[in-house]
């Protein structure tokens, strides 16, 4: 009890620290800033917090780490925005908003899907902080568990798991998660230095990653589709009046559990390092569908489609922020950025920090909070503004959305190959929807396959060779036949259909 | 949009800078290019070398930094060697990495076509144990690895690298086969870091300020560090002190485009090391741990020679020179196989479920695309293709313009007059906003 208490005291005294005005001012740069970057695509929060580095060097620490809350959270919704509105995702980790806030707003229905979507980062924010504040060092324990093998078997159990997520046939499915981890292999390959797949053109060394796939398969593929007159974009057709930016009271009892459920899935994936907003979004929308008594209704506008993954992505954000303090170790690109930053103020993240600088801890904790909190306050009234966007005639608007999709690649690395990059991949996922193929596995093969693939290497790695070190570590194990099941129950469910 | 910023910032501070008369003074911003992507040690350098010119007032003329990452750095070095050739307003930061990687992808050009301006830091590489590790110093590390390498599981950043290239360093100082390194690759130092403390490798090698807080919270113990003597750290022994002769730094450092005069060169010298001896690159150099290993001149342009010859002979001892796959347990195509693999499966299955169909029933013709539907696609592809030919010859600000209205009369717009407009207004928003706020300097 009495360290309850203390943690009351604490937090109490952080909220001192963080809440004067001019920090206030800082959070709400920052949660514009962040969902500004957020709604670019390309553009991030480790991108932005990087380039404000150099800015923030005379400030006072708890203002810039404020601003970098704020900007962390704000880029996750933002990046839902444009998901949900234009069905290109500003970020790859709202990839999976798309799958349903789009259908919404088709559906004039714009308005619900925003607000699910920030209630939901605001609670997966608020609760990874507040498990932040009270378990931290705990969870970064048993994170330490997770070795190679048991990130191989949990990153294929998620693949497995959400490979089937569309309506598509599973051959298809397959088919487009095979080419999402062939694309992902293409590059200098981490273990062995090796150049592969890469034709000789030292412009694909570094490989095709996430964001550049996110960019290429949704934003300009959606562009060429409606380019293409496939879909009827007349956009009076969506309905932005103020009255539908409200939920029924089923379906704020179907986003509810959906926001707990994709919370506890993403701060768990962030905390693990290397795992992330996009894998936790994806898992946590394959674990709302699975558990739906409605799966059919998925992809076609089910609030928990992007309740979820929404909790789940902002959730992840908090739960990198546990092993980046509680042990300095930076699980995402941004906590990465954000150590550069503790280290630039003489700040070393880890178990002394909450010793030496207590002061500074609970205050970033508390500014945690505060930027949750004007990430609702700033963007609930700006819905029915955004909600406009769909009022600009579709020629300016995809236009824009092309031409912001090639800045964006363009602004990774200033080169021109990355646009080219990115407007092949826009090509690929024209043809591929064109033959009715879904593109979401494409991008959780680029995502997940790399991961699946060094883990599998490391493992090996470490085991000299053995295979059973798959099977001696109970982890794993227990993942691996989860998998097993898993596919035997599709496998018979597939058979029964065909009988029947 | 570009030239009028420069032009007013150089007016303004050549005023406030009363330096002497040089032979050569830059009339345009000086640009830095960094050859990897935001954050990491070569974007802190230059980033920081910017804010302490800028803060100390140093240039007359204002300096840019543009990040161009890839390959390891050697895409921002062909373009530095190739493109602007001869133009002193170009400068790269660069390392020991890109020597490694000049080497290990037979790059068409090294660090020695550049023209060197000044090593600025370095880094020592440390070795670190679980602090309950059974090793409890260095010497019982190395004659571990040394009679038997395999034993020791070595956690480190990506192969090729500078972790990587220093435990083949080792092996081949102690006589152990480079094909018995049992060494695995991390994205970073966090995740190595973590697999470290949660005993999934024996012994994790990283650059010494990257280690950071587990080793003040006793989660991790430094055992051995490759500076000469103990000046960083009393505690951490020194590979001599055990009779390794290893002295290994992580170096980073400042060049310029080949082929600039000996006036030009001499300036940026001056620059650099005026920033160098700063106050605020001194603070920096402090608060970011690292070693200030300033060199100059003919000196510097002798290091880099002799640190290729070096380093060409670790690579190729590691496998990884000239197009070698290196040693691991599965190697780099078992993946590209199986997606390969996979891919032809699923066609297959396709194609008969095809050909299953057509005998049963037609074709579903309603989700076939319409022909005209079809050339709409293959014409803004088209113009998409020629916005980014255009893009990279003429300009995004020339460009966009035309390409917006263009886009915009596919989809059906009627008011070509609004769409003109607005293009052209939104080009110029957008190149304020990326240029000034988001430091992205528009093609």
């Amino acid at each position: 009890m009495d360290s309850f208490t203390n943690i009351f005291t604490n937090i109490a005294n952080g909220f001192g620290i963080a809440g004067t005005p001019e920090n206030l001012m800082y959070g709400m740069i920052g949660v514009l800033l962040g969902t500004a970057v957020g709604v670019l695509p390309g553009l991030g929060p480790a991108v932005a917090i990087s380039l404000l580095l150099p800015i923030t060097f005379g400030m006072e620490p708890i203002s810039a780490f404020i601003m970098f809350g704020g900007i962390y959270y704000g880029a996750m919704y933002g990046g839902a925005m444009t998901a949900i509105l234009v069905n290109t995702p500003g970020c790859s980790s709202s990839v999976v908003t798309t799958f349903d806030g789009h259908p919404l707003a088709k559906k004039g229905r714009a308005g619900t899907a925003l607000i699910t979507a920030i209630i939901g980062s605001f609670i997966g924010g608020t609760f990874a902080t507040l498990m932040l504040m009270l378990i931290a060092p705990a969870l970064v324990e048993l994170s330490l568990i997770f070795g190679p093998p048991e990130y191989f078997s949990l990153m294929l159990l998620a693949l497995v798991m959400v490979a089937t997520i569309g309506d598509n046939s599973l051959v298809k499915s397959l088919f487009a998660t095979f080419l999402g981890i062939g694309i992902a292999m293409i590059g200098i390959d981490m273990q062995t230095g090796t150049a592969r797949l890469t034709f000789g053109l030292p412009e694909l060394y570094s490989g095709i990653n996430i964001v550049l796939a996110g960019i290429g398969l949704f934003a300009v593929g959606e562009s060429l589709w409606v380019l293409s007159g496939q879909e009827n974009k007349d956009n009076s057709q969506f309905d932005t009046s103020e009255s539908k930016l409200s939920m029924s009271s089923t379906e704020w009892v179907r986003s509810g559990f959906a926001w707990c459920r994709g919370t506890i899935i993403g701060f768990f994936a962030g905390i693990l390092p290397g795992s992330g907003g996009t894998i936790a979004a994806f898992m946590a929308y394959g674990v709302e569908k699975k558990l739906s008594k409605h799966p059919e209704k998925f992809g076609h506008g089910a609030v928990e489609g992007v309740a979820a993954p929404e909790a789940a992505n902002n959730a992840a954000a908090g739960g990198s922020m546990v092993p980046l303090l509680a042990l300095g170790i930076p699980g995402s690109a941004t906590t990465a950025v954000m150590l550069v930053a503790f280290q630039m103020y003489g700040l070393q993240p880890g178990p002394l920090l909450f010793q030496n600088s207590g002061d500074l801890v609970w205050g970033l904790i508390a500014s945690l909070y505060i930027a949750n909190i004007l990430l609702v306050l700033i963007n609930v009234p700006l819905i029915g503004v955004w909600s406009k966007l769909l009022k600009v005639p579709s020629g300016l608007l995809y236009s824009s959305v092309i031409v912001f999709s090639i800045l964006g690649a363009y602004s990774l690395k200033g080169s021109i190959s990355d646009t080219i990059i990115v407007f092949v991949l826009g090509l690929l996922a024209f043809t591929l929807r064109r033959f009715n193929f879904p593109i979401a596995p494409v991008l959780l093969g680029v995502v997940l396959g790399p991961l699946i693939e060094q883990e599998f290497r490391r493992s090996l790695s470490i085991s000299t060779g053995d295979y059973s070190i798959f099977f001696t570590r109970p982890v794993a194990v227990t993942f691996l036949v989860i998998i097993a099941l898993s596919i035997l129950s599709t496998i018979v469910k597939q058979l029964r259909k065909t009988k029947t | 949009m570009l030239f009028w910023v420069s032009l007013f910032i150089p007016t303004f501070h050549a005023i406030a800078n009363e330096q002497v008369v040089e032979q050569w003074q830059p009339e345009y911003p000086l640009v830095i290019t960094v050859p990897s992507n935001p954050g990491g040690g070569w974007d802190q350098l230059g980033r920081f070398l910017q804010r302490s010119i800028i803060q100390e007032k140093l240039s007359p003329v204002s300096i840019e930094v543009v990040n161009k990452g890839g390959a390891g750095g050697i895409i921002a070095l062909a373009e530095l060697v190739s493109t602007f050739d001869g133009n002193p307003y170009k400068l790269m930061v660069t390392g020991f990495g890109m020597t490694g990687a000049t080497i290990m992808h037979n790059s068409e050009f090294n660090l020695q076509s550049t023209t060197p301006i000044a090593r600025l830091t370095g880094e020592f590489q440390a070795i670190g144990v679980p602090y309950d590790s059974p090793y409890k110093n260095l010497d019982d590390l190395m004659q571990a690895f040394k009679v038997n390498p395999k034993s020791i599981i070595w956690g480190g950043g990506s192969a090729g690298g500078a972790d990587h290239l220093f435990v083949n360093l080792l092996a081949d100082k102690l006589g152990v086969n480079a094909q018995d390194i049992n060494y695995v690759a991390y994205t970073g130092g966090g995740e190595a870091t973590a697999a470290l403390m949660g005993g999934q490798v024996s012994a994790g090698i990283s650059g010494y300020s990257e280690w950071g807080g587990v080793v003040d919270a006793k989660r991790v113990r430094l055992l051995g560090i490759s500076s000469e003597s103990r000046t960083v750290h009393p505690d951490i022994a020194t590979f001599v002190e055990v009779g390794i002769d290893i002295v290994f730094q992580n170096w980073r450092a400042i060049v310029a485009a080949p082929n600039i005069t000996d006036d030009q060169r001499q300036y940026l010298i001056e620059l650099i090391s005026n920033a160098r001896n700063s106050k605020t690159w001194q603070d920096i150099v402090k608060r970011n741990n690292w070693q200030d290993s300033f060199l100059i001149g003919d000196e510097f342009t002798q290091f880099i020679i002799e640190d290729r010859q070096q380093t060409r002979r670790i690579v190729e001892l590691s496998g990884l020179g000239a197009g070698g796959e290196g040693y691991a347990y599965i190697g780099p195509y078992f993946f590209p196989y199986i997606a390969g693999g996979g891919l032809l499966l699923c066609s297959l299955f396709l194609l008969i479920g095809h050909y299953n169909n057509r005998q049963e029933t037609n074709p579903v013709a309603s989700d076939s695309i319409s022909i005209k539907s079809l050339n709409k696609f293959y014409l803004s592809s088209l113009t998409i293709a020629l916005y980014l030919v255009s893009l990279a010859y003429i300009g995004f600000i020339y460009t966009t313009p035309i390409f917006i209205p263009v886009i915009s009369r596919i989809l059906g717009s009627t008011s070509s007059k609004r769409d003109i407009i607005v293009g052209a207004i939104l080009t110029v928003l957008i190149t304020i906003v990326f240029e000034n706020f988001l430091n992205v300097i528009v093609p």
